[in-house]
């Protein structure tokens, strides 16, 4: 609990600090909206001259892209500078700083950097997802919102375990930002969009091995009542239990190398 | 009062991989050796204690300091922080730990101030009355009130370490721990960082260790030196002992345009160099004053440049090796 007071003054104190100095605060946050909404335009005039993709509209596609965003840039306003880089912090000694505080280091890395340009992603995702749900009201239930935010809850967990596990390498030396950028960036971008239009070994391996299609993809398919198989109904619901186990295991991976870090492992 | 901080056979080693010379051997070497950064240190820091860690860098220092804060392991020994395994119970021990890095800001550089206090407040759980008297003690005797509303990042270097220490004390610690804080400064902020420590400890009993590079430092700072060399605790003594070694001792270096063959000072041992270009002088504390050499070598020959050198620690650490403490008294 008191890690959400401290950040919650965190948050509060960087925004203000933000607008204070207002050409970089806006400029970063308005190019993230701007970059996500030319997405969307695109994906709408898309939409507009083919009918649609694979049967998905462009109100279906817009939860579908924006859960996948939304989840993306919560982690990124946590992690992204801080545990996402963290070979940068163990390089410069940042990291002992966090070692000295009465707090969980992880917790601690979230309160020292907060990524405000994030907040454009979130800006945009919330107008096309709230206009997206007004349209087909009709789907959505008291269930489909209570999922909706677990759902969304879930998507952090796995964005944000996934920056811990590539910032954990760097305990053993390993600086992988580059194949980072390929796997959070363009792999996770086969999540804009309906897996079922991929080969099948696509869906797979965004399921069982890179669990990114668990961000959005079977979320969607509950949310929006498009559910065909047994095998998708059960990774829908459980979605945001393996949310929760993903980040405890990248949890467990971070230790482990802090552990290696203070010598306690070779 | 009782012991504070205990070590017993305390050490610590780095795993460095070292590459192999040729193309394969760099490929498929890399086995790691363990380089000893402490080795088999024994001593015990009291409640209330002033103690200065002087050596020179990569002396291990500041992994000693390290090991205190739980940050690092010991390989072998034992170490006692406020009762506890520092290590086992790093979280527990920082609530009452203080601890400044000299070269790495612990504020939010982004935010005032104020703001980087106030966060550390809910960081420490410290109680506000608790919180808002040490922060009226740290503004009153380090000068930080007008910049409360200043990012941290326009502060000069002296006011963001009064800063730093500022915010280190601001839960009440029993122990400070500062990582070579004044090597950055010039005197006027060496001089209040140092009575502030000082003032720390008088008033409020909170132990101290401060590390750093520069004997004056020590000698104006503690009661009690460690003095660390490769990893080991070469003395342990009361800074006084130290100043029979350390007796600020100066070589001076003047530069004539013309040669000198000969030259003699009262209370100044000299030799020339270069041809007599150059000659270097000596001066122990109460020998003659560099002023006065100036003067009589100046009716000599025309000087072109002074320059004046401290003397190193690793010349005293040296001579402590060499003739040990107790050799300086009879010297």
């Amino acid at each position: 609990m008191n890690f959400l007071r401290v950040y919650a003054s965190f948050a509060a104190f960087s925004l203000k600090a933000g607008m204070k100095d207002r050409f970089s605060f806006y400029a970063g946050m308005f190019a993230n909206f701007y970059s996500y909404f030319i997405t969307y335009t695109i994906l709408w005039a898309i939409t507009r001259r083919f009918g649609g993709i694979d049967g998905w509209g462009f109100e279906d596609l817009s939860v579908l892209l924006g859960l996948n965003i939304f989840a993306y840039a919560i982690a990124g306003i946590l992690f992204r500078y801080t545990v996402y880089q963290l070979d940068n912090e163990i390089a410069s000694g940042n990291l002992d700083n966090c070692l000295v505080r009465p707090m969980g280091v992880v917790q601690y890395l979230a309160c020292r950097r907060f990524g405000s340009a994030f907040l454009g992603q979130i800006a945009v995702t919330v107008i096309f997802i709230a206009g997206a749900l007004g349209k087909i009201s009709y789907h959505m239930t008291a269930f489909s919102y209570v999922y909706l935010a677990a759902s969304v809850i879930s998507g952090v967990l796995i964005q944000s375990g996934a920056m811990l596990i590539i910032g954990s390498l760097s305990f053993w030396g390993i600086r992988l930002q580059k194949i980072a950028a390929i796997f959070c960036g363009e792999i996770r971008s086969f999540t804009d969009y309906p897996l079922s239009i991929f080969p099948d070994f696509i869906r797979l391996g965004l399921t069982y091995a890179i669990p990114w299609a668990v961000i959005n993809y079977y979320p969607s398919l509950i949310i929006l009542r498009r559910v065909q198989t047994n095998e998708e109904f059960v990774i829908g619901i459980l979605s945001p239990l393996i949310g929760v186990f993903f980040f405890l295991f990248s949890l467990s991976a971070f230790n482990a190398g802090l552990e290696r870090y203070s010598g306690r492992e070779g | 009062m009782g012991a504070l901080i205990e070590a017993e056979g305390l050490s610590f080693a780095y795993a460095i991989k070292k590459h192999g010379a040729g193309f394969l051997e760099s490929v498929f070497s890399g086995r790691p050796e363990m380089f000893s950064a402490v080795k088999d240190m024994n001593f015990s820091i009291k409640e209330g204690e002033l103690v200065t860690l002087a050596g020179p860098g990569g002396a291990g220092k500041s992994t000693l300091i390290k090991m205190i804060l739980g940050i690092l392991a010991p390989v072998s020994g034992k170490l006692s922080v406020m009762g506890a395994d520092p290590f086992k119970k790093r979280r527990e021990n920082a609530l009452k730990t203080g601890v400044v890095f000299g070269f790495r800001s612990q504020l939010w550089w982004d935010l005032p101030l104020g703001d980087s206090f106030t966060l550390l407040g809910k960081i420490y759980r410290v109680p506000e009355d608790v919180r808002l008297r040490n922060i009226e003690y740290a503004k009153e005797h380090l000068d930080i009130g007008d910049l409360w509303n200043q990012p941290v990042r326009q502060l000069r270097p002296g006011q963001r370490m009064a800063a730093e220490v500022g915010a280190a004390i601001q839960h009440g610690p029993k122990l400070l721990v500062l990582d070579e804080p004044l090597a950055r400064l010039d005197a006027a902020a060496r001089r209040q960082i140092l009575e502030f420590i000082k003032r720390l400890c008088r008033e409020r009993g909170t132990a101290v260790i401060m590390s750093t590079r520069d004997m004056k430092d020590a000698e104006d700072a503690a009661a009690r030196v460690l003095l660390i060399d490769g990893g080991c605790i070469v003395a342990d003594s009361p800074v006084e002992a130290l100043r029979q070694r350390y007796r600020g001792k100066k070589t001076i270096k003047i530069g004539l345009r013309t040669p000198l063959a000969e030259f003699k000072a009262e209370g100044a041992g000299g030799y020339p160099a270069s041809g007599g270009l150059t000659w270097n002088f000596e001066i122990e504390q109460g020998g003659t004053s560099m002023g006065r050499l100036i003067d009589e070598i100046s009716g000599k020959a025309e000087i072109t440049s002074v320059t004046v050198e401290e003397e190193r620690i690793e010349d005293i650490i040296n001579d402590i090796y060499i003739s040990g403490l107790d050799g300086a008294a009879d010297s």
